[in-house]
């Protein structure tokens, strides 16, 4: 018996999104974006009526008024980003209350809760979501999870991490498997430390995760078959990003162990180094699905954040994304021919927030009393057709990096900069190589980058040009004028200012089309 | 122009007649638009056949107290609409809207009636108000909705939304 969703749900969902309707009445883009943001579509003139007839009358009121109502009761959230946030920050509590209290009250508020869903939680959040996708969708008088899906017009998929220890290992798990397990994870010396308890989170996680995992491939299946997404067709916007709750690391702070090879303490760091796991080498992921080969061998180099998104990003088609992760759906590199087959639709910006973490990743060292880092680049990856915008955070920058880091953006840059005219300059055979044509591709779609945060923060001009000149690399005196120092930054990444897809942004950022943050909307004010 | 112009005579549906200035009728954009279609035809009364007299006198003293701000522009949606940038209800319309739930409702529906944009959003507000921080059961003895759930389906909707809890 396949997993699929059933055809009943498939044909509702067509005719849901085929109505063009986007955000339920009475609620705004604000409601989605909580700042002065144009909706992507307008607010929808109709109330959406319940499918379902009911006898139960509502209090004197009509259907698009209670509906008004729900979208008042709706939490705004502002940038997830936001440093100042606390975890419960997040919660709709008052919506799902008024989706308790009656059928009506549930058909109404339902599509204003699903509209936004900003979660660290994939799983619960997908909780239901297999469970009526067989036929019995008949019987079913309430929306499907996968109903519920169809509203959702902007995901914040967040990845967090609570303190962990090893008592918390409390997922199944096979002594076999533990034993490993812990010999693998807390050999260090440093046990407590904020890596070890992502990777337990990780773990905890994923072992949730997986149970959805077979199913989205299921769906990806029908997906491949007719090209429009089989769920969340309304997503237009998806966000990855990894928001700093001061309250979890401000109550640890002081039982933290910052590892030795660390450069600021995690509530500085909005890019915290997050582990990949690689679970095929636990007993319980070595069994065939569908006879084939364990699926998660393939995922193995994908985090838990990556997983989701990446399974999101292939089911959906979202037209702008962010991300502060090099290792989400959209920024993953292909290695070894893994993703070859995925061809994920190309969203029109993707924005990519570059921390002094983003342009260098450490991996915990292979033995415990090694004290080599491997370390890597980042290479973000190019959509055909799609703009990305490489985006650098004003405070982060100014703030909380060091010399090195700022000299190793600048590396990056030219690196990933030298990249991508290789890429332009290359034939079409090397282009399908190094990116996705999405079936929505057009030739007349033009693939660009935009660079922001760099021209207006002369302090990092100033200090990552100079490092790069004593290394070396090019001559930098911090005494020449603004000019003289831009034209030689542009000289260093071989850029002409003007010319090709290429384009440096003399102000911070905007507003992300995204995430709406402004690079220089951090908070600045907020110590640690 | 005329001393007469300046006001308008509405019609409640219990046959009560208000002279009201034009400033002030003018925030409901149902009147507004009718007071052009009438034209010059003054002393003409407005007919309100869906509001009565006490919700009107009621409604009239807020158009009376925002009747200098700026009126929304006619076919504006909700999105360009400044009024909803804030969530906060205004100090004096909070108080003006300290009334019974009966009157909140009639002037929630004659807000919608008489299409004045930021009363209606007042009105659904404070209901919204008053759903937030209580349990469904609480919100059910508020508006006396009976629950057409099960126990099994109401505890299944909690676990499928469980994300949005915390």
């Amino acid at each position: 018996m396949g997993m699929g969703i059933s055809k009943l749900v498939t044909e509702r969902a067509a005719e849901f999104s085929s109505a063009g309707k986007e955000l339920p009445y009475g609620m705004t883009g604000e409601d989605i974006y909580f700042h002065q943001a144009e909706p992507p579509c307008g607010s929808l003139e109709e109330p959406f009526y319940p499918p379902f007839p009911s006898d139960n009358e509502l209090p004197e009121l009509p259907i698009e008024i209670w509906q008004r109502i729900f979208a008042h009761l709706r939490r705004k959230i502002g940038p997830i980003k936001s440093k100042t946030r606390e975890r419960g920050d997040y919660h709709q509590r008052d919506l799902v209350n008024a989706m308790r209290v009656c059928r009506k009250f549930y058909y109404l508020a339902a599509p204003i809760l699903y509209a936004r869903v900003v979660t660290d939680k994939p799983h619960l959040f997908l909780m239901g979501a297999t469970k009526y996708s067989l036929a019995r969708v008949n019987e079913y008088t309430r929306w499907t999870k996968l109903d519920l899906l169809q509203f959702v017009h902007r995901l914040d998929l967040m990845y967090n991490s609570t303190p962990t220890t090893r008592y918390d290992l409390r997922f199944p798990i096979t002594k076999k498997d533990k034993a490993k397990f812990e010999k693998v994870i807390f050999k260090y010396e440093y046990k407590d430390c904020e890596e070890i308890r992502r990777m337990i989170q990780d773990v905890d996680n994923s072992q949730s995760a997986m149970r959805y995992i077979h199913w989205f491939r299921c769906l990806r299946r029908q997906y491949l078959k007719s090209r429009t997404p089989v769920m969340l067709s309304n997503l237009e916007i998806f966000t990855i990003s990894h928001p700093s709750f001061k309250s979890i690391y401000q109550e640890w702070t002081g039982h933290t162990h910052v590892p030795v090879h660390s450069i600021t303490a995690p509530n500085d760091n909005t890019n915290w180094p997050r582990y990949i796991l690689m679970p095929d080498k636990l007993d319980r992921y070595n069994h065939a699905i569908d006879g084939k080969e364990p699926v998660l061998g393939t995922i193995r180099v994908v985090p838990k954040s990556a997983q989701f998104s990446y399974e999101f990003a292939r089911l959906a088609a979202p037209k702008h994304v962010c991300m502060d992760d090099s290792s989400g759906p959209y920024a993953y590199k292909r290695y070894n021919g893994l993703y070859d087959k995925i061809k994920l639709p190309q969203p029109e910006t993707i924005t990519y927030h570059i921390y002094p973490r983003s342009v260098e990743r450490f991996m915990l060292p292979a033995k415990p009393d090694e004290k080599a880092l491997y370390r890597w680049r980042v290479e973000p990856y190019i959509f055909n057709g799609s703009t990305s915008r490489w985006v650098l955070d004003l405070d982060n920058w100014k703030n909380h990096s060091l010399p090195r880091q700022k000299a190793d953006f600048f590396v990056w840059l030219r690196h990933n900069l030298y990249e991508f005219r290789k890429y332009q300059d290359s034939d079409e055979k090397y282009k399908k190589r190094w990116t996705c044509f999405a079936p929505s591709f057009k030739p007349e779609d033009k693939t660009k980058i935009e660079i922001y945060g760099v021209l207006n923060n002369i302090e990092l001009i100033d200090d990552g040009l100079d490092l790069c000149a004593s290394r070396g690399w090019m001559d930098y005196d911090k005494s020449w004028a603004y000019e003289q120092k831009i034209g030689q930054l542009y000289a260093f990444l071989d850029v002409v200012p003007g010319m090709g897809d290429i384009e440096f942004m003399e102000e911070s950022a905007g507003l992300c089309p995204a995430c709406k943050t402004s690079s220089d909307q951090t908070d600045n004010g907020i110590s640690i | 122009m005329s001393e007469k112009k300046q006001s308008v005579i509405l019609q409640t549906s219990d046959d009560e007649q208000f002279t009201v200035e034009k400033v002030v009728a003018e925030r409901s954009a149902m009147i507004k638009s009718m007071m052009e279609d009438l034209g010059d035809q003054e002393g003409q009364a407005i007919p309100l056949p869906n509001v009565s007299s006490s919700v009107l006198t009621k409604i009239l003293e807020y158009c009376d107290h925002h009747k200098n701000e700026p009126l929304p522009a006619p076919d504006a949606n909700d999105a360009d609409d400044s009024r909803r940038k804030t969530s906060e209800i205004g100090d004096w319309d909070a108080r003006w809207i300290q009334v019974d739930q009966e009157m909140l409702f009639e002037i929630i529906l004659a807000a919608n009636y008489l299409d004045i944009k930021p009363l209606l959003d007042v009105g659904c507000k404070t209901v919204a108000n008053m759903i937030k921080g209580k349990t469904p059961e609480e919100i059910r003895k508020l508006f006396n909705i009976t629950n057409d759930f099960t126990p099994e389906e109401e505890e299944q909707i909690r676990k499928e939304n469980e994300w949005a809890e915390e």
